[in-house]
């Protein structure tokens, strides 16, 4: 079968990794003036998509 | 834990508890519905609508996964390109793969691993709108791009060793993470931290018109 451009995953190596990226991403909104706490997803919502098991 | 993998600050992996991975898959589920409908629709026109969570390093999965669908094995160097990877986008397979077991995320609380598990679906489904989308000239201009990211996320893409051809696709996923995590916040229109030329150009890759 075709072989296509290898699959390049998104990197992320320690736990502290993630939290610097959560932190640029907290740094950005409070420049803006907009709350970087996580609002979280509607409790009533429904999943949705392709979930493949 | 051997002594380099203590020095890096990395984790041996562990099994991931039944709860967490229920947890990931709806967390995956709701990102999914965030985004807009006409965002869902491309996303299914261009293969990227199907994603699994899995427990396992992405390098193994992913040459797993090719080879029992008829492919040829990954190379020793394309393997390369998933280690540490908590997602990726498998065009071949047309799925988008979540390791909701990767070290780095073990430890998270409930809602670190929320926000992070939604970052990692949103940076993948802006990856495959890239890789899609993106004309010739688009990757060329990648360290130009770069340039005009907000620091902290150029940073990020040139320290994780990505090459010149990836930079543009990189930075495509992150800034797409960065809007849809914004539009959850509720906020939408151009931030005025992101340069005017990136945004123009993921409204183009991804039909963003918030």
């Amino acid at each position: 079968m075709e072989r296509l451009t290898p699959p390049k995953g998104y990197t992320v190596t320690t736990k502290q990794d993630v939290e610097e990226i959560l932190a640029i991403e907290a740094d950005l909104l409070r420049s803006e003036g907009v709350d970087p706490r996580w609002p979280g997803f509607p409790e009533d919502r429904k999943p949705e998509g392709h979930q493949q098991k | 834990m051997t002594a380099s993998r203590e020095a890096s600050g990395r984790k041996e992996r562990q099994p991931l508890e039944d709860r967490r991975h229920t947890r990931a898959a709806r967390i995956i589920g709701l990102a999914w519905a965030d985004l807009p409908a006409e965002h869902r629709l491309l996303l299914e026109n261009i293969g990227a609508a199907r994603w699994r969570v899995v427990d396992q390093a992405l390098a193994d999965c992913v040459d797993d996964l090719l080879r029992s669908a008829g492919h040829a094995p990954m190379a020793p160097a394309d393997r390369l390109g998933l280690v540490d990877a908590v997602g990726v986008w498998v065009e071949e397979l047309r799925l988008v793969l979540v390791d909701a077991g990767h070290p780095a995320l073990v430890d998270l609380d409930d809602q670190s691993f929320e926000m992070m598990l939604a970052r990692i679906a949103w940076h993948e489904w802006g990856h495959a709108l890239s890789v899609v989308r993106a004309e010739a000239d688009d990757v060329a201009d990648g360290e130009r791009l770069l340039a005009l990211a907000p620091r902290g996320v150029s940073e990020r893409i040139r320290r994780a060793g990505y090459r010149r051809s990836q930079f543009t696709h990189e930075l495509v996923a992150d800034i797409y993470a960065l809007l849809m995590s914004r539009r959850r916040r509720g906020e939408t229109g151009r931030p005025p931290w992101l340069d005017d030329h990136i945004y123009q150009f993921v409204r183009r890759i991804s039909t963003w018109n918030d």
